[in-house]
């Protein structure tokens, strides 16, 4: 029985799968992010932030943008700290 | 707790049940419940005990004197049992709902010297007790009835100022508590219904507006009074025993529905991550509070064991941590379950890491614990709560996406054009955007999640109590989130001064200003992060001389003073400086590009979306006419969106290495 993720993802057949076009990502234990499509901007270029990061932090926090790879509709965002592992949000017991 | 001062771990308080709670035989609690309480009573003394509660509140806000209380509603009430469990709390600041601790502490610390008796009043601002920092200030007095304590009212109101080595007593400049607000650890206050002349001198001697807290002090005597008499009166005509029933009753009933909502919920586990740029002035740090979400059968539990250490000011303790997790259970999950807490907190966990950003030690600096630790908190659990709401067909109706990241806190201090001082806070961000549900666009200028009915100030307050005018307030167009569903707006302001000679120093304290803070769900985008600066030697005289009043800063010329963080900043009246300031909005929910064009569009005739982000975000295209879709534009330009995303859009560089 297909068991809802969120608003995109459904777990089904023990597998995490895209509710709009069926492509499958992985186990449902697993973290869905390894298997998606990443992008990652500046939060500048996108004209979230006003002024360049630099004049406050010596971090780089980025706006980091989740696709399905068969519809590249947007699944997720995460404003993360540059390097930090796709943050495994998302887990069904 | 771990501390090296001597003695601190004596503060530490924790939310005990009964049995583990040690109270001195001095204290005779009242314990007996009627067993043949009915239904029809039951409902009766609730809707009464509600009716109480909502006398607390309105008395307070016309008491007292402080436009926190009297404007915007920055406290809250309850009325709780024999040993603190919440029976009923009010709408205000819900966070507010960890002052069952501080009765629990003040029971095993209070009782044998200076005791618990009836008329008492303890006064409780103390972080690493209860409160989420320093001008969170507590009242709260036991209620006797024939020599047994019944039951507790509880009052918490920030405080305009209550010390420390920064205006307001958001200490950035404090590199542990020390240099911040005095604490008080419960002290009674009010001893047999006399205010303790002694104790109140030592409260206010350290404040900057004495005057503000004593009024507020009053606010707090006259609506424990006003609850203390209704509770007696309930009593007298239903029977002690019948209404401690119908309190418990409150709260299991409340524990019940809320497991019940719990286990419809599939078994799962939420993870969220949350930051806040700069933990005192000058800092160029990044912190983080890390949340995973378990929930089994029908327990939650709130793990923040991964949070990073703590710094600077911007801590919070266990007490305001716990606070602030619950009160977006209370907002999101538990909205339309009636907020008797001590039953709802009977079905969560909290874990917390000693030594971190969201439970710190004594002395950490915890001055600003309410709007950074504690809503960092706030931040992490929004999302991941959202998240796990998401996973129900049922419940996702409930899903609320990142709202107001932050709450930019505007004190201001000068003389006034009476020439008096002036210290007070500017609240206006108090209405913020909230997040897009998942079924609907999030509140415009809505408030804060965690402050159902707290409100922005009248402009005619602000002007007429002090020496500015507002230039502007309007809702900040591009500010809520993008998404299928789109996140309220935030606002912006602009203040100039008038009357005056003297500078005002504005005490500027906020997070989410180099990133955003409200974060969006399943590919719901961010708010705009906060924008606030002074533009000195503004040519803003000759608007004035053409009667005409600027939209934006933009519009006016002068030097631009952006402002960091935290930090301290000069509005020099004589040469027509203009404040601004622009607080976050709510946080988007689904793709963007999900988004029905007719929605857009009416954004776009309404401000809220500018047309330029409506084509690079949404991939809308107007007509010609800038009145409509130009429709083939608009698949056009999301089909171009779609073609960029598979061009840009790569594998995590790390996933293969990690999945091996």
């Amino acid at each position: 029985m297909a068991q809802r993720l969120d608003e995109y993802l459904v777990v089904e057949n023990g597998r995490i799968e895209c509710r709009k076009c069926g492509h499958a990502f992985c186990a449902r234990g697993d973290n869905y992010k390894l298997y998606a499509m990443e992008w990652v901007r500046d939060f500048l270029e996108v004209g979230l932030i006003k002024r360049p990061q630099e004049e406050y932090i010596d971090k780089r926090v980025l706006f980091r943008q989740w696709f399905c790879p068969g519809c590249f509709t947007n699944i997720e965002n995460e404003t993360i700290l540059e390097d930090v592992q796709p943050i495994h949000d998302k887990q069904l017991l | 707790m771990p501390s090296w001062v001597p003695g601190a771990e004596r503060f530490e308080a924790r939310d005990k049940p009964r049995e583990e709670l040690r109270i001195s035989p001095r204290v005779q609690l009242h314990e007996e419940e009627a067993a043949d309480l009915d239904p029809i009573t039951a409902e009766v003394l609730r809707h009464r005990i509600w009716q109480i509660n909502d006398e607390q509140f309105v008395t307070i806000s016309r008491v007292s004197g402080s436009s926190v209380a009297t404007e915007i509603n920055d406290f809250n009430v309850a009325i709780m049992d024999e040993i603190g469990d919440i029976a009923i709390m009010g709408s205000g600041i819900v966070w507010h709902c960890n002052g069952d601790q501080c009765v629990k502490w003040i029971l095993e610390n209070r009782a044998d010297n200076p005791g618990i008796n009836d008329g008492d009043m303890f006064l409780s601002n103390d972080p690493w007790i209860h409160s989420n920092h320093q001008n969170d200030v507590s009242m709260l007095q036991p209620i006797f009835y024939e020599g047994k304590l019944f039951c507790w009212t509880l009052a918490t109101v920030h405080q305009i100022d209550v010390g420390g080595i920064n205006p307001g007593s958001f200490c950035f400049d404090a590199p542990d508590t020390f240099a911040e607000g005095n604490l008080f650890p419960a002290i009674k206050l009010v001893e047999n219904g006399e205010l303790r002349k002694d104790l109140e001198d030592m409260y206010l001697r350290r404040s900057r507006t004495p005057e503000l807290l004593a009024l507020d002090l009053r606010a707090f005597i006259a609506s424990a009074n006003v609850a203390k008499r209704r509770i007696l009166e309930t009593i007298e005509r239903y029977g002690a025993a019948t209404v401690k029933a119908a309190m418990r009753r409150m709260m299991d009933e409340s524990e019940a529905l809320t497991r019940e909502r719990l286990r419809e919920l599939p078994d799962g586990i939420w993870r969220s991550e949350e930051y806040q740029e700069q933990c005192m002035a000058g800092d160029r740090g990044v912190y983080a509070v890390r949340l995973e979400l378990r929930k089994e059968g029908d327990t939650l539990t709130f793990d923040f064991t991964g949070s990073d250490p703590q710094a600077g000011m911007i801590n919070s303790t266990l007490g305001g941590s716990t606070g602030g997790a619950t009160a977006i259970l209370l907002a999101t999950l538990a909205s339309d379950i009636p907020w008797a807490v001590g039953g709802i907190k009977r079905a969560l966990r909290f874990e917390f890491a000693p030594g971190t950003v969201n439970c710190a030690d004594f002395p950490g600096g915890v001055s600003a614990g309410s709007i950074s630790g504690v809503y960092m908190t706030c931040n992490a659990t929004i999302v991941a709560m959202a998240k796990m709401l998401a996973s129900s067909d049922e419940y996702r109706s409930h899903v609320i996406a990142g709202s107001e990241g932050s709450w930019a806190v505007m004190y201001f201090e000068g003389i006034d054009q009476y020439g008096n001082p002036a210290v007070n806070i500017n609240m206006d961000a108090l209405a913020g955007g909230i997040g897009a549900r998942a079924w609907r666009d999030g509140d415009d200028t809505g408030g804060i999640l965690e402050a159902p009915i707290g409100q922005m100030a009248n402009v005619e307050y602000y002007e007429g109590y002090y020496p500015f005018i507002y230039l502007w307030r309007r809702e900040e167009i591009d500010s809520g989130g993008a998404g299928m569903w789109r996140g309220g707006c935030g606002g912006c302001i602009g203040l100039l001064l008038h009357d005056t000679d003297a500078p005002f120093d504005w005490q500027w304290f906020v997070f989410g200003q180099a990133f955003p803070t409200a974060n969006g769900l399943c590919g719901g985008w961010p708010t705009k992060a906060v924008e606030a600066k002074i533009v000195r030697k503004t040519n803003i005289d000759e608007f004035l001389d053409r009667s005409e009043i600027p939209a934006d800063s933009s519009d006016l010329d002068g030097e631009v003073v952006w402002f960091q963080p935290k930090g301290s900043y000069k509005q020099d009246p004589r040469t027509g400086d203009v404040f601004h300031c622009y607080w976050q909005g709510g946080a988007g929910y689904g793709d963007p590009l999900d988004r029905d064009p007719d929605r857009v569009l009416r954004d776009i005739l309404n401000k809220w979306v500018s047309e330029e982000f409506a084509r690079e975000v949404y991939g809308v295209v107007l007509g010609e006419d800038k009145r409509s879709i130009d429709v083939a534009g608009t698949e056009e330009r999301r089909r171009e969106i779609r073609d960029e995303r598979r061009q840009m859009a790569t594998r995590w560089s790390k996933a293969e290495e990690v999945l091996a």
